[in-house]
């Protein structure tokens, strides 16, 4: 037991050293960018690790992750659409309390939520179908038709027995599938710019007031038996491959609004708030540690810190613990420090990216496009994804125009 | 009877239900047509061909079963679409796409932008120009020079 105790103040004394803590808060900065997943950002700034030294780069790599989790709640709460995949569900509460002129207090719980944490395993697929239906505002036919058209979607491309290229078309760049940035990008952000650039008067992004940063007491009172709950549900750092964490994420959001019953959505609001982002951050944890440990990513992000670790100098080379404990405990005291500084950095930075965000529509919406279109390309370095990126925006305005996509 | 046939007419068009059921349709019978070929399998041993004709089904059901609805119920309101944003975002995409191998950065991020701002009414020309130059100086710094992606600034003459 004191062994763990001395690993841990190892790690603090490793964690806030001056060039950790500076490439704490770069990553972080680098990370909150709208329209780059973390996905994209690591590998872009992969190279750029190659020079520091191990664990600065570790916990550099670590921060740009978290910060981009961060960054696409920002412009998921703010702007409607969803900085990376496990976002979107951020998008339906977050933006209904922006609307309402609450946007700092949905920062804010963000920010604070990722502190706190429970991840929970839910896995059938089937299940993610009904939290479809459910969260379908419009005609349940409808919902039904966008579940059936999504599935049919995720079937082009090669199947797992065969290796048959299906309804390709002979694209080859589709012998792999419908890839799920450009898809998602365009479904939600290209449709919400399309949507948003036919309106005759040019709104800016965020108007009204930003209102109190702080939760109110009531809404602490409000928040704490969710967080208590969410805590108790699953405080087990699961070490499994996760792969679909955003539909995770969707599961846990439509668990919590069937659990409170059938309350109107706005008064519920701010306790669905919670759980996805808490699920997030603990996911992040989990994850983190079984690539560290294990050397196996458990989802794509980790796979860059796994591609560090494989050569023989590096010190975590799958058995972490036990050889360097100042690398692994390093970073992970970075990331709860690391955690601390989110909230710390983040809570005062509010106001800026929000009075960033008050810049007219028709200034906002071709920078916000560039960005997108850079993001998508530079993920495989094809322009096919940019041209998917635009059917499927084009697709996403028809079925905002003809059926409500679900979950809005 | 004709009066009938017009007035089936009058409601159904244009409705949400009836364009968003054709839509199903058609991409259903599309995904069949593709999907002809795959050998189907049965049951107990699915071939690659037996979900995507199971889906296809199921959509030419769904946007069936939906433009039936138009025609049961009355029309909703038709919300008026936005062309010009369209024409603006897409063509704005479409020359990323062929310049952005081609042309470098800096030109193509300015072509992005004002054609993506023609899309927009609200746009006023000085600004977009400048707007335009802005992105693109922003870009080359932010990606160029400090996250150093393989894209060159300017094209090779």
């Amino acid at each position: 037991m004191p062994d763990v105790f001395q690993n841990l103040l190892i790690g603090v004394s490793v964690a806030v050293s001056p060039e950790n803590l500076f490439y704490c808060f770069a990553g972080a900065l680098i990370g909150v960018l709208p329209g780059l997943g973390p996905v994209t950002t690591i590998a872009m700034l992969l190279p750029l690790t190659f020079s520091l030294p191990a664990t600065s780069a570790l916990i550099m790599l670590a921060r740009i992750y978290y910060g981009s989790h961060y960054g696409g709640s920002t412009t998921a709460i703010l702007v409607n659409m969803p900085g990376e995949n496990s976002s979107v569900v951020t998008c339906t509460d977050g933006y209904q309390m922006a609307r309402q002129g609450r946007a700092g207090p949905a920062l804010a719980v963000a920010a604070l939520g990722s502190l706190f944490g429970a991840a929970e395993y839910l896995s059938l697929i089937v299940l993610g179908m009904i939290a479809s239906v459910v969260l379908a505002h419009g005609s349940i036919l409808k919902a039904l038709g966008m579940i059936v058209l999504g599935v049919f979607l995720s079937t082009i491309g090669s199947t797992v027995g065969s290796a048959l290229p299906r309804m390709t078309f002979g694209i080859r760049e589709l012998n792999d599938g419908i890839g799920f940035v450009p898809l998602a990008m365009g479904l939600f952000a290209l449709s919400e710019i399309l949507a948003n650039m036919g309106k005759p008067e040019d709104r800016t992004v965020v108007s009204g007031e930003l209102g109190r940063l702080w939760p109110t007491r009531g809404d602490f009172r409000r928040i704490a038996p969710g967080v208590v709950r969410s805590s108790l549900l699953g405080s087990f750092l699961l070490i499994a491959r996760r792969r679909r964490h955003d539909l995770l994420l969707r599961r846990l959001y439509v668990r919590k609004k069937a659990f409170e019953g059938a309350a109107p959505f706005r008064k519920r609001r701010r306790r669905g708030r919670r759980s996805p982002r808490d699920g997030k951050q603990r996911r992040c944890a989990g994850l983190f540690h079984s690539t560290a440990y294990i050397g196996h990513p458990g989802e794509c992000g980790y796979g860059a810190h796994g591609g560090r670790n494989d050569h023989p100098g590096h010190p975590t080379r799958s058995r972490g613990y036990d050889k360097e404990p100042g690398a692994i405990w390093g970073l992970i005291m970075s990331m709860w420090i690391g955690n601390v500084m989110l909230v710390v950095i983040n809570l005062p930075l509010i106001r800026i990216w929000v009075s960033l965000l008050k810049v007219p529509y028709r200034l906002f919406a071709p920078t916000l496009l560039v960005l997108c279109c850079i993001g998508v390309y530079t993920l495989n370095n094809s322009t096919f994804e940019v041209m998917l990126l635009v059917v499927f925006g084009l697709l996403g305005y028809v079925l905002r125009k003809w059926a409500a996509s679900p979950g809005r | 009877m004709s009066n009938f046939g017009k007035d089936l007419a009058k409601r159904a068009y244009p409705s949400n239900d009836l364009c968003f059921g054709l839509l199903l349709l058609g991409l259903g019978i599309l995904g069949l047509v593709a999907a002809a070929a795959l050998p189907f399998g049965s049951a107990a041993r699915m071939g690659p061909g037996f979900l995507p004709r199971l889906l296809c089904c199921l959509l030419v059901a769904i946007g069936a079963l939906t433009m039936a609805r138009a025609f049961a119920a009355s029309a909703d309101v038709a919300v008026p679409w936005a062309v010009r944003p369209m024409l603006g975002v897409v063509t704005g995409i479409a020359s990323f796409t062929y310049a952005v191998e081609s042309l470098g950065m800096a030109l193509t991020v300015a072509g992005t932008v004002l054609l993506a701002s023609l899309g927009n009414r609200n746009a006023r020309p000085i600004e977009t120009v400048l707007l335009a130059a802005g992105i693109a100086a922003g870009c080359t710094a932010l990606f160029v020079q400090a996250l150093g992606i393989g894209i060159p600034v300017w094209p090779e003459f």
